[in-house]
Parts: C-alpha cells; sequence; structure tokens
C-alpha cells in the first residue's frame, strides 16, 4: 500500500518533499503504528537539527554573491591562458572555466545556467555547432556538485552521518578523473570533427586575465584549504567563503552593492529551502522504513542477485541510471539512500564515502538524462534548442561519465584518497 | 478573495521573516569563526545558526509552495493533454492541502493543548500524564525552551494549508493566479 501511494503521488506530480512525508503518513495508519504519530512532527524537525547541514545555505550564499560579479568571464579568460590556442580551444575551455567555478559553485543547475548564458555564444561565435556547444557545458556543469564544495555531498554526509569533511574531500579526485576524461573526449571529437583552434593570446592580456581572476580562486581556496588544513569544519570554511565573496564582490570588482542583499539574501533562503525540506522529509521517510524493514527485505531482495560488493555496486549503477531518468539529483539521493545505504555497508561491506561519492555522481548525471533532467533542459532553455539534441550530441561524454562511474566503482582508493 | 489576501499576507511575513533567518545565520557562524581566531568560542553562537537554518527550512518550503517551485516528477504534465494536466494539479494541489490539514492533527497529538489544559498548565501533570516531555525539553547551550522553536510546524502546517487551499481555488479557475504569486520574482535553482 505504501509503495503504491508513494509511486502514485511521485507520477501525479506532488513535490518530493511532500511525497516522502505523505508515504510515511500512508505506512504508519497501514502498518497499525499510530503511535509513531505522535513524534512525526518531531521526526521533522529534528531531521534539519544538524551542524553540517548548516553549510548548505552558507554555499549557496557563496554562489549568490558571485552571481553578478562576472566572474564566469573571469575564469575563462584565465582557463584561456592555458588551453586557448589548443584545436578545439573554447571547447576546452569551457571545461577548465567549469573546472573553477566548480570550485566555487555547489550546484549543477546553478553553474549550468551561469556558464551556457556565457559559453554557448562564444563557441557559436567562432564557428562550433549550438548543440555541441551546450552539451559540453552542460556536461562541464556536472563538475559543480563532484568538485568541493558540493551541497549533493553536503546532503549525503548527512544522510549517511557521516563527517561533512570527508565527503567533500572524497569529491577531489573523482571531479579531476571526470575533467580529464572530459578533455580527453573534447581532443578526440576535435581532431574527428577539425574543431576550429583558439587565438593565441599576447602576454599583456595573459597578465590582464590573471589579475582579474587569480582573485576569485581566494575563495576555493580558503574553502579547500580551511577544510584540508584542518582550521575549520566545511561550514566555518563556507562562512570564511561568503565573507571573501562579499568583499571580492564590494571592493575588488565593485559590482555588488548593498541593496542587492535583501535580493541575496531571499534567493539564499529559497534555494536552501528547496534542499533542507528534502531533508526533513527524507528523514521522517527514513525513519518510517527502519520500522517497516525495508532495508532489510530490499537487502534479502538484491543478495539474491548480487554476489559481491562489485556486482552489487554495478547493480547500484543500472538502477540508478534508471531512477536517475526520472529522478536526479539531491531529490533522487534522499529516495534511494536510506534504502541502499545500509545494504551496502551492512551487507557488503562497502565504505559509505565510497558508496557515496559513485550513489552521488549517478544521480548527478540524471540531470543530464531525458524524459526529465533539470540540468539538460536548463541548458536548451537558455541555449534555445532543443533538449534531445542536446543529449544525442552529448552521448560520447555520457559514456565516459558512465565509464568514470564504472572506474569509481571498481577503485574505491579514488574515493577515498583523503581519508 | 480572503483566502488569496491571506496568502499573500503570509507570503509577505515569509519573505521578510527568511531574509532575517539567513542573515543571522550567516553572520552567527561568521562571528563565531573570526572571534575563534583570536581565541574566544561562542558556543551559542552554533545553536544559533542550527536553529535558524531549521526554522529557514520550513519558511522557505512553505513559500515554494506557494509558488510551486518545489521539486516534483512532471513527466506526466510534460505529456498529457491541457484538460488531463488541469486535473493533475487540481489533485496535487488538494493533496497538498490535505497533507496540511493531517499536518495540523498530528502537531495537536505533539503539543496536546487539550490535556495541557485540562491539568490547568501544570507541566509537572502534563508529562506524567502523556509521557510527552515536549514542554520540559530544552535546548543543548542556552537552554531555550524547546516548544518555542518546534512552533515552526504548526505554523508550517497551517500555511502551507492556506498556500495550498489559494493554488486549489486558482487551478479550479475560482481566482486568478498573479504571475508572481509568492513575490519571489527570482529564478530558482536546485
Amino acid at each position: 500500500m505504501t509503495a503504491f501511494a508513494f509511486f502514485f503521488l511521485v507520477l501525479i506530480g506532488l513535490p518530493i518533499g511532500l511525497v516522502l512525508c505523505a508515504s510515511a503518513l500512508v505506512f504508519i495508519q497501514t502498518s497499525g503504528n499510530a503511535v509513531l504519530l505522535d513524534s512525526y512532527g518531531l521526526q521533522l524537525f529534528s531531521a534539519l537539527n544538524n551542524f553540517g547541514l548548516l553549510a548548505i545555505p552558507l554555499f549557496i550564499l557563496i554562489g549568490e554573491l558571485m552571481n553578478g560579479t562576472g566572474i564566469t568571464q573571469r575564469l575563462i579568460r584565465l582557463a584561456a591562458i592555458f588551453v586557448g590556442n589548443l584545436k578545439g580551444g573554447l571547447a576546452y575551455i569551457n571545461l577548465i572555466a567549469n573546472m573553477m567555478v566548480a570550485s566555487i559553485l555547489g550546484s549543477a543547475t546553478a553553474q549550468i545556467a551561469m556558464m551556457t548564458q556565457v559559453m554557448v555564444p562564444e563557441m557559436e561565435k567562432v564557428g562550433y555547432r549550438r548543440d555541441f556547444s551546450t552539451a559540453v557545458t552542460a556536461f562541464g556543469g556536472l563538475l559543480g556538485p563532484i568538485i568541493p564544495p558540493s551541497i549533493v555531498f553536503v546532503v549525503y554526509a548527512v544522510l549517511a552521518q557521516l563527517a561533512v569533511r570527508d565527503m567533500l574531500l572524497a569529491g577531489l579526485l573523482p571531479g579531476l578523473l571526470l575533467t580529464g576524461l572530459f578533455i580527453g573526449t573534447i581532443a578526440l571529437l576535435g581532431r574527428w570533427h577539425d574543431y576550429p583552434r583558439g587565438e593565441s593570446i599576447s602576454w599583456s592580456a595573459r597578465l590582464v586575465a590573471l589579475r582579474d581572476a587569480l582573485p576569485m580562486l581566494l575563495i576555493p581556496a580558503i574553502i579547500i584549504g580551511t577544510i584540508l588544513g584542518g582550521y575549520g569544519s566545511p561550514t566555518e570554511a563556507a562562512a570564511l567563503g561568503a565573507l571573501c565573496a562579499t568583499i571580492l564582490g564590494l571592493f575588488f570588482t565593485k559590482t555588488l552593492k548593498l541593496s542587492d542583499f535583501s535580493a541575496i539574501l531571499l534567493r539564499t533562503g529559497i534555494n536552501s529551502a528547496l534542499v533542507l525540506f528534502l531533508v526533513a522529509a527524507a528523514g521522517v521517510f527514513s525513519w518510517v522504513l527502519v520500522f517497516g524493514e525495508v532495508p532489510q527485505t530490499v537487502a534479502a531482495w538484491i543478495e539474491t542477485v548480487a554476489k559481491t560488493p562489485t556486482a552489487f555496486l554495478l547493480l547500484v549503477l543500472v538502477i540508478l541510471l534508471l531512477v536517475g531518468t526520472v529522478i536526479d539529483g539531491i531529490a533522487g539521493l534522499i529516495m534511494v539512500v536510506p534504502i541502499l545505504l545500509p545494504i551496502a555497508t551492512e551487507v557488503y561491506g562497502i565504505h559509505p564515502v565510497h558508496f557515496g561519492v559513485v550513489v552521488s555522481i549517478n544521480l548527478i548525471l540524471g540531470l543530464l538524462t531525458p524524459p526529465v533532467g533539470i540540468g539538460l533542459y536548463i541548458a536548451a532553455n537558455v541555449a534555445k534548442v532543443s533538449p534531445i539534441k542536446v543529449f544525442l550530441v552529448a552521448l560520447p561524454f555520457f559514456v565516459v561519465t558512465l565509464i568514470a562511474l564504472v572506474v569509481l566503482a571498481l577503485v574505491p582508493q579514488i574515493s577515498l584518497a583523503f581519508l | 478573495m480572503t483566502l488569496s489576501k491571506l496568502s499573500a499576507g503570509l507570503s509577505a511575513i515569509e519573505r521578510l521573516l527568511l531574509r532575517l533567518l539567513i542573515a543571522i545565520l550567516a553572520l552567527s557562524v561568521l562571528m563565531n569563526v573570526l572571534l575563534r581566531m583570536i581565541g574566544i568560542t561562542l558556543a551559542w553562537a552554533d545553536e544559533v545558526g542550527v536553529y535558524t537554518m531549521v526554522l529557514s527550512g520550513f519558511v522557505g518550503a512553505s513559500l515554494m509552495l506557494r509558488a510551486r517551485i518545489d521539486p516534483a516528477v512532471l513527466l506526466l504534465h510534460e505529456f498529457l493533454p491541457p484538460a488531463a494536466v488541469r486535473a493533475l494539479r487540481i489533485l496535487v494541489s488538494a493533496l497538498s492541502a490535505l497533507f496540511g490539514v493531517m499536518l495540523v492533527y498530528l502537531c495537536l497529538r505533539w503539543f496536546d493543548p487539550a490535556q495541557m489544559l485540562a491539568v490547568g498548565f501544570d507541566v509537572n501533570a502534563f508529562q506524567a500524564a502523556t509521557f510527552n516531555f515536549i514542554y520540559t525539553d530544552r535546548t543543548a547551550i542556552t537552554g531555550t525552551p524547546a516548544y518555542l522553536l518546534y512552533l515552526i510546524i504548526p505554523y508550517f502546517a497551517v500555511a502551507i494549508t492556506i498556500h495550498a487551499l489559494t493554488n486549489l481555488c486558482e487551478d479550479m479557475g475560482l481566482l486568478t493566479r498573479p504571475l508572481d504569486p509568492a513575490g519571489l520574482a527570482m529564478d530558482v535553482t536546485q
């Protein structure tokens, strides 16, 4: 009955947070555990009472503060110094700039929206097809929630009761691996399609680009340095990052005005609530899952199919690829982690951080897979091109991401290097 | 008419509250980090940060419901004909309102005002009768009575009921939906 209610409510388009809350209620009613009703409200509240979650509004605040500062243009000019004059130069610039923006923003969709606006017209101007430019930008945007700071990883850490620091650092090498694979893909495609070579840049222009962009990189340096150096928690690192972004916006780029703060605070609040309410709903949902022994039931079935941890991880990859076509990103994570994590750690002995990296990237990929892929639709909408066309052109990047996922599943050391 | 005014009024309060909560959240965490650099630790600042975040989560969620920007699987909404999509929207708004009403009921069970009244607001008698410690729970550092913070849940329940009913009336054509019903005037990204 609960499963039926759950899928029915998802299908009709009830907000995912309400689906989780309502399914929990249906379970309580049908299982005869009416006593749970008395602590329902407390569970909803307590799910958010977690210091680690504080990093989420602060990471979002950094993104909002940086939004109007022309950061994307500055980082694009910086990336051009390194790879601008290669064949397919602008495609490389797109990826490298995406990687740098990813170290400041923690959200794929925010990054895809920002980068598509700037990169697609630039690439089109020098002869790239618009669908290809959109595809590269969208997949570059996937790096946003993988390279720290990452809102998805913070949510996973809270769901799995792990140190947020460990999860954030676990994304570093997988993010670099994915960037490397995307760069390799562009190199191969560049030879095949004869992409235009970028213009060479004068030394004076390089110096100007460095001067304009380097202060921006103070933000990721502060965030990652504070966490890696053990000077503070990810939440404190995020607060320092937000302070740095404010100072840069007010005094360096001078694009931030005090009158902007009202809108910035409101946008931060809404974008944070979008994640926080899902976490609260997941708290109630996983609480009743435990009472219903759902993980144990699913584990019993999975054990008959997957005999080894590797087989389990590969099975999870396939299941989440299918899940990701309909429910992606944080919403997907919140729905599957309470069920799959206990199985991964208790039955198959998989490290929860390793599992988190694989599952999170798998569901982040769902942002770009039709029929429901928020990232794909945002990129296509901003670039005014068909989402299906973008997805078809992006197939090589999709395949490469799948390869990266298999590698990450098979080689846990990549995710656990900093633990 | 009154319903839409009520919803608009609530939205205005929620927008103001959300800004305030996020500002307090950011400042409290930042103040603690900066003061720690000179050897001063403010334990209460972290607690303030966490609880303002919790409150902001529910205030923001209420606004999101009114604006219809919370994440949902809208596959059917994209493929079905307009009449069927309208029916789906009505169903979603009705179920959202129903959830709000149920949450109000759950809050009444949780806060149990009837029992509190019956024992003449004697907290000890209330606890002995119900084994419900809601009125004696305190936060770990500042010792704030926890029920004051828990009040965000009944607020949320009432607010989403009003917003969902307003959405429902608009879906049924009884009210005209404003262009920006929650007054957010913004693009929201997950």
